[in-house]
């Protein structure tokens, strides 16, 4: 799974998925990223270790105190603790989006008792390959959901209004708008396909960016 | 004699589409003004015109349309194809296309929705399908059309058992991208206005 292919931009840099492909995929991820963070921690703590040493020594020859040892070794814990669990909450997020892409594929027609349909199967790859394809420096979605009318919509929402939506029908589009705060909504409909490079839209990819 | 028998038709099916013109409280049936060109047949067993003042309520029902936890509407009750139908709206009183909502200070208004969504119960019951009927959510017509200019039109669709039948449609220039501001305000506004019952 390439996680990489944002540098310029969004992506979409990866094959067709199937439904199955995607599920395997993403506990695949798993482990690899747990073997990261934790390889991250361990080194961590050497440096905790040692700077927690430099400090008892400085301590001994009087210039601060035990307790600001305590303190500064509390704060040092704090934020590598925050640094690992914030890579782990992102992995979760993204894992926990795209199992529940995964479940909205198993609905039938009618699901909503109001003749909805289901998300067909290129909408959940489309939606999938859209969120795999998002980097670091874009956000994650709040929420994604399956509207009866076969879409598979993204939402971001932040204070003053700030509200952003992608929504995949797996015709090859991607429909998107984007309401930033103090600058007029953005919105387009633009083509999509998973098995070639193609940029996500300059408005989307800045207003993504943004959320982060 | 042929023109008394198309005005006699006019009359029977006069249907009125209302475009943004949150000003105005009456909307007056095709024969007023035969140059409208917003202006349809209206269905025989509707209640009347729509005014500018009136309240449109969206059943809700849990759990897609609404979400007991946070209490607010989904973003599934208002499906943008539904609102847009690419392939043209399909007028038929009764069956049109658009999203479902009900004139709800009719006098039958409350009956005729309570009645839609226990058959929509039913529908899930024989899908297997768990569901709770939860309430409405209203606005008005003048609300609705002031989200956004030129955004939304309302086709007043009653017929026979459910008379105060109307669909919400985007207008002809709207694409999917374009609706999803429009209908994220639409939601944020239901969600201030819930009925649970």
């Amino acid at each position: 799974m390439n996680l990489n292919s944002q540098t310029n931009g969004i992506v979409t840099s990866i094959p067709a998925y199937s439904t199955g492909m995607m599920g395997a995929c993403a506990e695949d991820d798993m482990p690899k990223t747990l073997a990261r963070t934790g390889l991250a921690s361990s080194k961590r703590n050497l440096f905790f270790h040692i700077s927690l040493t430099t400090a008892v020594m400085v301590a001994a020859a009087g210039e601060i105190s035990p307790s600001t040892i305590q303190a500064s070794a509390r704060t040092e814990a704090a934020s590598f603790d925050l640094y690992s669990s914030s890579e782990h909450v992102r992995n979760w997020q993204k894992d926990t989006l795209l199992k529940r892409i995964d479940q909205f594929s198993h609905r039938s027609i009618g699901w909503d008792g109001d003749d909805g349909l289901p998300p067909n199967i290129d909408a959940i790859n489309d939606a999938k390959t859209f969120l795999i394809a998002l980097g670091k420096n874009y956000a994650l979605p709040d929420s994604v959901h399956a509207v009866g009318d076969g879409e598979i919509v993204f939402q971001w929402r932040r204070r003053y209004g700030v509200f952003v939506e992608v929504g995949f029908y797996g015709d090859e589009t991607i429909s998107w708008y984007a309401k930033l705060a103090n600058l007029p909504a953005d919105h387009n409909d633009s083509r999509f396909t998973r098995d070639k490079i193609i940029p996500i839209d300059h408005g989307l990819d800045a207003a993504l960016k943004t959320l982060t | 004699m042929l023109k008394r028998i198309q005005r006699f038709a006019a009359s029977l099916w006069q249907r009125v589409i209302l475009r943004s013109d949150p000003e105005s409280t009456k909307y007056l049936p095709l024969d007023n003004d035969n140059s409208e060109p917003h202006a349809e047949l209206r269905c025989p067993e509707s209640s009347g015109p729509i005014m500018a003042e009136e309240k449109l309520a969206l059943g809700l029902y849990s759990p897609e349309v609404f979400d007991p936890q946070t209490g607010k509407v989904t973003v599934a009750a208002i499906k943008i194809d539904t609102l847009i139908e690419k392939n043209g709206h399909v007028d038929i009183c009764g069956e049109s296309t658009g999203i479902s909502v009900a004139r709800i200070e009719k006098p039958e208004g409350a009956e005729e929705l309570q009645r839609t969504l226990i058959q929509i119960m039913e529908n899930r019951k024989s899908n297997n399908k768990q569901g709770k009927i939860e309430g409405h959510a209203t606005i008005t017509v003048k609300e609705l059309l002031e989200i956004e200019e030129g955004a939304f039109q309302i086709l007043d669709d009653g017929c026979n058992g459910y008379t105060t039948h109307a669909v919400i449609r985007a207008a002809e220039k709207m694409g999917r991208a374009a609706m999803r501001g429009p209908r994220n305000r639409l939601l944020e506004h239901l969600n201030k206005t819930v009925v649970r019952v």
